[in-house]
């Protein structure tokens, strides 16, 4: 009963911080802090410094920094350009037509870059003017980019995974294997959906003025096709273990930097620009995963996690049950927190309760991403909503409505992986870890 | 004094640039070593120190930029005169929290020089060096928080507010 007291206090008090303004990293750390004061004998300013100082010097964390750095140097290439160019002479024959390259490029997008949030705006940024010049259906251009934006969580290199699998020490090479499958479903969903709906809907696609033969076609996406195999080669070589997933992420900053050498889009100000803003978002995450960690040392000493995984077991209930009711107390969650927080509380507070109940934990990280994913589309802190309000100018409302199909094809593809937990515990059973 | 500061963290964020190249170079030495059997010794340790030092110094240059996330929905919605009283709690407590937190990563350093703890691998160098990294990160961050309440207390607009509306990190906003 204590506990539970001690447990409401220090939760109404992340709360507090939270809502106060107080920066996440320091609110995690501040809980810390106030736990391991109140609820051991700990040394807390000694233990801090200790455990964050072993969690942050950590070989683990450096795949991080170097792949939001081979986003970033990609980011700052004419590759959203290409992209529309690129995959549009593919996509014309099948019903929904261009809207479908919104999917597709975000799909590519998110293999390059891992960030939600980035891959929403640099396709929708290409995209949208050239749908809208053509006559697409507004609500449908809007809200396939809404929903393929979170594919860059899912799709590896995802940033989200490096979080879990750093938190939750498990294989980050693995997460990003078992990320792939369920990836593809989204894009078989999401492209299924816009079929589905042009076929309903005949009038509403118009027609196709791309006509170009297999050559041309190729000719169009020459610019692309160095990227797809950069991707390729960075995920390949995780698969076929030929390198960890830091050393996947090395090759593929050499490569970014590369492409855009050969390109001639490297200069001095790209090379800082990208350098510095992945030195500024790699900064953030590990800010807060630091502060992660020493949360997670004084939850120990609490055994909050520990009694809540006991006290969940008394309920009984079987982990269709449990699921369900984790994601929906997710997905309010990711209504008011980033998915990064939401992933390292999670790993922090309730991991030994998933544990408990015989929840694989690698599958478990794939679960919480598409768990996530459909938080970014969510009011009232979508970061999808907010990137979409900020390029098409329309009401954060109407957009989370144009979203709402995605979010249920989101909800589908939960259900799929709980039914199939294969689709993503095969891959990483089968390939050669390293 | 406002040179002198921001030259303070425009440093800190450029070394922790460096070591971030430095981790890209350490890992593809370490590749292009394995390839011709040269063993580059100690790679994985100096990269997860290069790590740390990276993600430290850059704390502050981070938060300067509006980069570290905080949650505004409720913060945004207030009146002008609560929110800058909200905006001066959180300051003021982050100053302290970091402040006590940078204490103890230099008594840390401190522990580890005294008792020449030295770090694990081939080459093994004393940990407080690699630890300076994250005593000096902090000490920044620490300086730029007090900073920043004092321009607040002045009634300037914080330096941070001018990105952090906009979405996660600065991936997002190819435009500035």
């Amino acid at each position: 009963m204590e506990l539970a007291l001690n447990a409401g206090f220090l939760i109404v008090l992340l709360l507090l911080f939270l809502a106060g303004g107080l920066w996440v990293a320091m609110s995690l750390l501040a809980i810390g802090f106030v736990g391991m004061v109140l609820f051991s004998n700990a040394p807390a300013g000694s233990v801090m410094a200790t455990t964050v100082w072993g969690s942050s010097a950590s070989w683990t964390l450096t795949a991080l920094p170097l792949f939001v750095w081979m986003g970033e140097i990609l980011f700052r290439t004419k590759l959203s350009e290409d992209m529309f160019r690129g995959l549009a002479p593919w996509l014309t024959r099948l019903p929904g037509r261009l809207m479908h390259v919104n999917i597709i490029g975000c799909a590519v997008f998110a293999a390059v870059s891992g960030s939600s949030a980035a891959t929403a705006m640099t396709i929708g940024k290409m995209a949208v003017p050239e749908l809208s010049k053509r006559g697409y259906d507004e609500k449908m251009t809007i809200g396939t980019l809404a929903g393929s934006g979170t594919l860059g969580l899912l799709i590896p290199p995802s940033i989200i995974l490096i979080v879990y699998g750093v938190s939750a020490e498990v294989s980050i090479a693995r997460l990003f294997i078992a990320g792939v499958l369920p990836g593809l479903l989204l894009v078989v969903l999401f492209m299924g959906y816009v079929i589905l709906w042009a076929l309903l809907h005949p009038g509403k696609t118009p027609p196709s003025d791309i006509r170009l033969k297999l050559l041309e076609r190729l000719y169009a996406s020459r610019r692309l096709i160095p990227v797809l195999a950069l991707i390729v080669f960075v995920i390949g070589s995780i698969y076929w273990g030929w390198a960890t997933a830091t050393e996947a992420a090395a090759f593929g900053v050499a490569g970014a930097l590369a492409l855009s050498l050969v390109t001639g889009q490297l200069n001095w100000t790209t090379f800082r620009e990208s350098l510095m803003g992945a030195t500024r978002t790699s900064c953030m995450i590990a800010f807060i995963l630091a502060g992660a960690a020493f949360l997670s040392v004084t939850m120990g000493y609490t055994r909050i996690p520990s009694t809540l995984a006991e006290w969940i077991k008394t309920f009984e209930l079987s982990p269709y049950m449990l699921l369900a009711v984790l994601t929906l107390f997710f997905v309010v969650l990711g209504c008011f927190l980033d998915g990064i927080s939401v992933v390292v509380l999670t790993t922090s507070v309730i991991l030994p309760m998933v544990q408990a109940a015989g929840i694989d934990l690698l599958w478990f990280g794939i679960y919480v991403v598409l768990v996530v994913e459909m938080s970014q589309i969510t009011p009232p802190v979508g970061f999808n909503l907010f990137v979409l309000q900020g390029l098409t100018g329309r009401n954060i409302l109407n957009i989370a409505q144009t979203a709402l199909p995605f979010f249920l094809l989101l909800v589908l593809a939960v259900a799929i992986i709980i039914a199939f937990p294969e689709i993503a515990t095969y891959l990483p059973s089968v390939m050669t870890a390293r | 004094m406002r040179a002198l500061l921001d030259g303070l963290y425009k440093l800190a964020g450029a070394l922790a640039a460096v070591f971030l190249t430095a981790i890209a170079v350490l890992i593809l030495a370490q590749i292009i070593g394995r390839f011709f059997n040269v063993l580059v010794p100690s790679a994985n340790e100096f990269a997860g120190f290069s790590m740390a030092a990276s993600s430290f110094l850059a704390l502050a240059y981070t938060f300067r930029a509006g980069g570290h996330i905080r949650v505004t929905l409720v913060i945004l919605r207030l009146p002008e005169g609560t929110r800058r009283i909200f905006e001066l709690t959180s300051l003021a407590a982050g100053a302290v929290l970091i402040a006590f937190f940078a204490w103890h990563a230099v008594l840390l350093v401190l522990d580890s020089w005294e008792y020449d703890d030295l770090s694990d691998g081939l080459i093994a160098i004393p940990l407080w060096i690699p630890q300076c990294g994250m005593a000096a990160g902090l000490i920044v961050l620490a300086i730029a928080l007090v900073d920043e309440l004092v321009q607040v207390i002045r009634g300037h607009t914080p330096s941070y507010a001018t990105a952090e509306d906009v979405v996660l990190g600065p991936l997002a906003k190819p435009d500035d």
